[in-house]
């Protein structure tokens, strides 16, 4: 009897209907339990990296502030530089003095032309007063007048509070001294008049009224002194200009140190790979075969911030390339029905599908393809290389044990990968043969990292660094027979610049 | 449940509506894994892959045309998708026939004996015999679906034909003798 064909397979297997085995179940929800977790995976990245996110723009507005302070330590610095640079000041304030002590002489000792010599040094005071001010904004501009001539007068007083003082230098002081300097006091004077356009009637005028009020002015001025008995300490408690130049210098050095928090750092770094356990992400048949670990290539550039002197995060981007051989494998190429042998976690590439690649590790090869490997065809020894090449963006935190010209740091933190080249090659005698790419591998895959460093302060700004780091791969393969646990170790290293 | 509410809960990741639809379907498609795959093992890969794919892209399906074809679209989809990639196979260009016809004799050949010769056929006979003849896709679009072209489709076919008769005819033997 004949039939046709399709009919007999149409009439028994059109509506096949068979229950699976219950695991199945079992292992679809094990994958949608797994898929809810990878699901909050990414969600907790986000919130992490928004996290650093947020953190980064915090400090870099806080940065301004920061900025603020020292620029507010800086105007401190000028205020220090101005009552740092006593020797000027003292100076005019020597000057004034000298000539106060003449006019307070002249006041005390009233001799022939009381008047005259009285109006004319009170005018020659009250200008120098203006005059020193002057003077002394010239050094420092951004001092406030009335705090200088405030600063004058109370040397002044001090001289008229200290009259022995003041006559007894004055008795000391040859009179022709005296004499010249107003002498040369009175001509600045009168240039002073003339640029402010005061007729010598307004000054004479106020000359008599300050001679007039002579008396009340020291009685005002030693009200001020006893105001303020701190300024008149300040030139018995004056440094050395030479320590206060080397105190601000110091301060300067600080501030400027706390301005730099960012740092970058070109590195590179040859990277071991290879994986933990038995299993192959290949093939279950390659389980029980030798892996090597393949030493490749990362280079890149990490930036960080400085949270405290101790602490930095910092992240970057990493070109990097992992590798690693199984060996002991056996490969022909079929024509025939024997390619069902090809390995299901490879995506062939259309010159390679009819390669047949098997594990000769353990033993014989399977059955089905024993025929073939033995046969006629010839067939290779060597190793299948799986290569994968991902973008790294890590998120680390730096924390460092010891901070001095040589240091010791320890690195923790998690990496994002990003899937950028992924080939599978089958080598044998020096010659490598591509068979196509792993299906199995993911695009996005994570890295927890830990790792220590130690590095180098050539100057403040530049370090050199050098890390060791152990990479353990979180999720880089789909699925994979076994328990192969990709690892990676990097020695990383690369010059810190500061800016 | 109606069709209406499993699907909707299913969208929304309830993992009871997921276990009903799992069970309300398992047996039809894991019958076209059975068919597609090259054994059991794999079949039930498949099933478990295809049901992941189903959960994934339930909320896709608009209601349109029937929830039982685009089930078994998808299941089919993702087998093809597994097994289409693997292997190169020789096109033969001539005496491809349209019919095969096979002596059986009054002999029945079994269920599960078909079902082993279907499964051993290279992946690309395979899959072109089960969309042709058990599931009505024509050569052009089994071409668009395994990515070669109609003569191919035809001469794989007609391969997997020889291939069947071949065994079917041995077996018809064996039983006899």
């Amino acid at each position: 009897m004949k039939k046709n064909l399709d009919n007999l397979f149409q009439e028994k297997l059109t509506d096949l209907h068979e229950l699976p085995n219950e695991n199945v179940w079992k292992s679809i929800e094990a994958s949608l339990d797994k898929n809810k977790k990878t699901r909050r995976i990414f969600p907790l990245w986000w919130t992490m990296g928004g996290v650093a996110a947020l953190l980064a723009i915090l400090f870099y507005i806080s940065q301004p502030k920061a900025e603020d302070l020292n620029s507010n330590t800086i105007i401190t610095d000028t205020e220090q530089r101005n009552s740092a640079t006593p020797d000027a000041v003292d100076e005019n304030q020597n000057r004034a003095l000298e000539t106060k002590e003449e006019t307070l002489t002249n006041i005390e000792t009233p001799e022939k032309d009381k008047n005259r010599t009285e109006d004319g040094i009170m005018g020659t005071t009250q200008q120098k007063n203006s005059w020193t001010a002057t003077s002394t904004n010239q050094k420092a501009p951004s001092i406030p007048k009335g705090r200088n001539s405030k600063n004058l007068i109370i040397p002044i007083i001090n001289n008229q509070k200290h009259g022995p003082f003041a006559s007894r230098k004055h008795k000391d002081a040859p009179k022709t001294f005296g004499k010249t300097e107003n002498g040369s006091l009175i001509s600045e004077i009168s240039s002073a008049q003339s640029k402010s356009e005061l007729s010598d009637n307004v000054v004479e005028m106020d000359s008599k009224k300050n001679a007039l009020d002579s008396n009340s002015l020291s009685s005002k001025a030693t009200k001020i002194a006893n105001q303020e008995p701190q300024n008149s300490e300040t030139p018995t408690a004056k440094k050395s200009i030479y320590d206060e130049i080397s105190a601000q210098e110091k301060e300067t050095e600080i501030v400027e140190t706390d301005s730099k928090k960012w740092s970058l750092e070109p590195s590179v770094a040859p990277v071991y790979f290879n994986g933990f356990g038995s299993g192959s992400p290949i093939h279950p048949d390659f389980s029980s075969n030798t892996k090597s670990g393949n030493v490749n290539l990362s280079y890149g550039v990490f930036v960080s911030y400085e949270v405290s002197k101790k602490l930095s995060v910092r992240s970057g981007v990493h070109k990097v390339d992992y590798g690693y051989n199984t060996n002991d494998v056996k490969f022909t190429s079929s024509f025939a029905s024997t390619s069902k042998n090809s390995l299901a976690n490879i995506d062939y590439a259309t010159n390679a599908s009819n390669l047949i690649v098997v594990s000769t590790s353990n033993g014989k090869p399977s059955s089905n393809v024993q025929a073939e490997i033995s046969g006629k065809t010839p067939s290779k020894n060597g190793s299948m290389i799986q290569q994968f090449g991902y973008l790294e963006i890590p998120l680390e935190l730096n924390y460092a044990l010891l901070d001095k010209d040589f240091g010791i740091h320890i690195v923790g933190g998690f990496s994002s990968l990003f899937l950028t080249n992924n080939a599978v090659l089958l080598e044998a005698d020096g010659l490598n043969t591509e068979i196509g790419e792993a299906n199995n591998i993911n695009d996005v895959n994570f890295s927890s990292n830990i790792g220590f460093g130690l590095n180098y302060k050539f100057t403040p700004k530049l370090k050199l660094n050098i890390e060791p780091v152990f990479k353990y791969q979180l999720n880089t393969f789909s699925n994979s027979a076994g328990d192969f646990k990709p690892f990676s170790i990097g020695i990383y290293s690369g010059f810190n610049f500061k800016f | 449940m109606s069709l209406k509410e499993l699907v909707h809960n299913c969208k929304k990741g309830n993992r009871n509506a997921q276990e009903q639809l799992y069970k309300q379907y398992a047996g039809k498609l894991f019958g076209v894994c059975l068919k597609y795959s090259r054994n059991k093992t794999e079949a039930e890969d498949n099933l478990h892959d295809s049901f992941m794919t189903i959960y994934q892209k339930i909320d896709q399906y608009q209601f349109k045309g029937s929830f039982d074809g685009w089930l078994k679209r998808i299941t089919v989809n993702t087998v093809l998708q597994k097994y289409r990639k693997e292997e190169y196979l020789s096109v033969i260009t001539d005496n491809v026939e349209e019919e095969t016809t096979v002596e059986t004799g009054y002999v029945e050949v079994g269920l599960p004996v078909l079902l082993k010769y279907i499964q051993d056929l290279p992946n690309k006979y395979r899959l072109t015999f089960n969309l042709y003849v058990m599931d009505g896709y024509s050569h052009k679009a089994i071409a668009e679906l395994l990515g070669t072209s109609v003569g191919t489709s035809k001469s794989n076919l007609a391969r997997a034909r020889m291939i069947l008769k071949e065994k079917i005819e041995k077996e018809i033997i064996n039983i006899a003798l």
